[in-house]
């Protein structure tokens, strides 16, 4: 019967496609112009092993998109998503989000509209942390609306949801705010445990076991026990013995066997090492104030590097003694791969060297960038590493200005002692790099071309890709797979698969709830 | 005011063609010509509230008073909706919502003074909207992936008052009729799936030209 009304509805659909014309999609009615404050969906999508989840802000809803081509509403019980974070596991998604209710027994007011003229102050948005897996959400929780960064276990377990004040702007609260305490989640259940750990905690390490998390705040450090049910503080350092001293970490890492954590804080040249077994802290006078530190597990060493100093700091993990190496410029970045470290700048400068430092041998190769390094990243394998530079001031020799003028990719060969890469210009701006899950190869979107750019690492030579529409942004999909974004209003993702070359696009998403204009209320129940 | 008294002219000749009085007939034949009113914030990204619509009617006489009446009318409608967030995805494009309708209605007309030139009246009428919405957000593109077409069925019904001016067209043998009318229709909404809904119940107004044999 459902079938039978539906083909009649088709039938009739179709008659008025003929009424409209022969190409109805080639002479839609414009009457007039109609302008939306809110995109129709986030470009900012979360990809899982299986699926893709996009927020759609205009309808309050959040879908589930999938490499067969389909795509479906994932039912959060009337809630509206605000952020949505992936968890390491590449199964589980975290979704904040906020559902209406009103506060009334009457009835009869079953909308937010309703709510709204009864009394707006009746309005109540509560806040939620739902866990969904597979496009289905298995577990939800209260949880207060401000919090707004999240850390993960490696394994997935758990989550420590805090406040990172660089989004201030993102900061929702009503009446006070409760700065001293972060919120560790269990991922299974969704349940909640508030934890104090001091002021303003805005960095979350966990020990490679994922037994204990280190939470950094201002001039505290607190170690929690994640395998005890209530989040037990097991020990607390102060890194100031003044209050008026405020001391504020910039940087933290823990060291391969877990035992120390390594900080750096804001404006000062002490390395704060914390032993996390024997409850003891050391710091170490450095040369300044150091712009990034990165711990390599091969050599088992920390690299630290200085925004104004033409110089890399390597400190061993046994007895924190410091190996000092000058370089030609500064760096303010490291990137970490297996034995190594590669020291490049991202300021706003005319600096061009990457350096690749062996933290075993402290062997340090010089490669020389076309242009100012605007981003890097190592292939899995470590074998390879792309950085994309950005345009500078223009060379008077005519080949090389033409370089300079340009957008480029550069493939850094990691092997080699003699520090070479290759070097491709661009002629627009590079929106994303990945690698192949074998590294052979590093995919590539420029913006304003319809093409993915297929590198050869080992040969360089690029191989192009049509794609369906223009490209906004590219991520890892699954065991092997990509994904693409495209601009488009109504929702367009590609699913690519590179042992195939093919692409699977799926469109339309971003119409869920399109036309609705009410909003239903949410009743509060006790399985709530 | 010469443009005036030639339109006065104009018209007494076309009056003059026919004449009164009325005479009770058993089938009429219309063109129409209509707006259905609509409610609800989605519709201004189909263009705004209202569709409007033209078709055609027929009626058959069932006493003096009483009318029976039947019309389909349609109407076409759309929108370019623009993202001001220039960080949407689509904000330079945006896209296009187009409707199209197509209304069926039954019903009687109760004609309060039949044998008058002038003819106040009553109409109820049972409605059957289909609907056609198609959302294309890349024109350039004839085959383009997010041309998303789904139709949609209200049901209900409407309520209107009118006033009718009839005189014979002696050539045909016929009878002119002209009719203003206006009304309020109650009818569930247009649901387009997982697009969402429409809401068509508002007011009715409808004007229309027919013979009536």
């Amino acid at each position: 019967m459902t079938n039978s009304i539906i083909t009649k509805i088709g039938l009739v659909g179709l008659g008025l496609t003929a009424l409209t014309g022969c190409d109805p999609w080639g002479n839609l009615r414009v009457d007039t112009y109609n302008y939306m404050e809110q995109g129709l969906w986030d470009k900012e999508v979360v990809a899982t092993s299986a699926g893709m989840y996009v927020r759609l802000p205009a309808a309050g809803a959040l879908v589930w998109v999938t490499p067969d081509g389909s795509s479906r509403t994932v039912d959060l019980h009337g809630a509206e998503t605000t952020r949505l974070v992936a968890a390491p596991d590449g199964e589980t998604l975290l979704v904040f989000g906020s559902y209406p209710t009103c506060d009334t027994d009457d009835a009869d007011i079953v909308t937010v509209e309703d709510c709204l003229n009864f009394d707006p102050d009746k309005l109540v948005l509560e806040s939620m942390v739902y866990v969904v897996k597979n496009g289905d959400m298995i577990a939800s929780s209260p949880i207060a609306a401000h919090y707004n960064a999240l850390a993960f276990t490696s394994d997935g377990s758990h989550a420590v949801a805090y406040l990172d004040f660089s989004k201030a702007a993102d900061i929702d609260f009503n009446g006070l705010l409760n700065l001293t305490e972060v919120v560790f989640i269990d991922l299974q259940s969704a349940a909640t445990t508030s934890v104090p750990v001091g002021f303003a905690a805005d960095r979350i390490l966990f020990s490679s076991d994922d037994e204990k998390a280190v939470v950094l705040s201002e001039s505290k450090v607190v170690v929690v026990d994640l395998t005890s049910t209530n989040y037990d503080i097991l020990v607390q350092y102060a890194l100031s013995l003044d209050v008026d001293d405020e001391v504020r970490p910039q940087d933290a890492e823990l060291t391969p066997d877990g035992q120390h954590c390594i900080l750096t804080v804001e404006g000062s040249s002490d390395l704060y090492v914390l032993d996390l077994e024997n409850e003891s802290i050391n710091i170490v006078d450095l040369d300044g104030a150091p712009a990034a530190l990165g711990v390599e597990s091969v050599g088992d060493k920390t690299a630290l590097v200085y925004q104004y100093e033409a110089q890399v700091d390597l400190i061993e993990h046994d007895y924190f003694s410091v190996e000092s190496i000058l370089l030609d410029e500064p760096s303010n970045n490291i990137a970490v791969g297996d034995g190594f470290a590669l020291l490049y700048n991202v300021s706003n400068s005319n600096y061009h060297d990457v350096y690749r430092l062996e933290t075993t041998n402290s062997d340090l190769i010089e490669y020389r960038m076309e242009n100012p390094v605007e981003s890097l990243q190592i292939a899995p394998d470590g074998a390879h590493a792309v950085a994309v530079t950005r345009p500078e001031s223009a060379s008077s020799d005519p080949l090389e200005a033409y370089a300079d003028e340009r957008y480029g990719i550069e493939v850094l060969d990691l092997v080699s002692d003699r520090g070479s890469h290759i070097s491709l210009v661009s002629n627009s701006q590079p929106l994303g790099v990945a690698f192949s899950k074998d590294s052979v190869y590093a995919l590539v979107l420029l913006d304003g071309l319809d093409d993915l750019l297929k590198i050869n690492l080992t040969t360089g030579n690029a191989e192009s890709l049509d794609l369906v529409d223009t490209p906004m942004s590219l991520g890892a999909f699954g065991e092997d797979g990509f994904f693409i974004t495209h601009d488009s209003a109504l929702g367009l993702v590609s699913f690519f698969d590179p042992a195939t070359d093919t692409f699977t696009s799926v469109g339309g998403f971003a119409t869920g709830g399109l036309f609705d204009d009410e909003r239903m209320l949410v009743q509060n129940t006790e399985e709530d | 005011m010469r443009s005036l008294n030639l339109s006065i002219l104009a018209t007494t000749i076309i009056l003059s063609t026919v004449s009164s009085p009325v005479e009770a007939m058993d089938i009429g034949l219309s063109l129409e010509t209509g707006i259905i009113g609509t409610n609800g914030s989605g519709w201004s990204m189909v263009g705004g509230p209202g569709i409007d619509t033209v078709g055609f009617g027929a009626s058959f006489g069932l006493n003096d008073n009483l009318v029976g009446i039947s019309s389909i009318n349609l109407g076409v409608k759309g929108a370019k909706n623009y993202l001001t967030d220039p960080e949407s995805p689509g904000d330079a494009e945006g896209f296009i919502a187009n409707l199209a309708v197509a209304q069926l209605s039954a019903g009687v007309r109760y004609d309060l003074l039949p044998e008058s030139q002038w003819i106040p009246f009553a109409a109820a009428r049972g409605e059957v909207t289909l609907g056609s919405m198609r959302l294309d957000d890349d024109l350039q593109h004839e085959d383009n992936i997010n041309q998303i077409e789904q139709s949609a069925m209200s049901a209900g019904g409407s309520l209107g008052i009118g006033v009718a001016w009839q005189g014979t067209v002696s050539p045909l043998n016929s009878t002119l009729r002209v009719e203003l009318e206006g009304g309020f229709g109650v009818a569930s909404a247009l649901s387009l799936g997982d697009l969402g809904d429409l809401n068509v119940a508002g007011p009715r107004t409808r004007a229309s030209v027919g013979l009536l044999f």
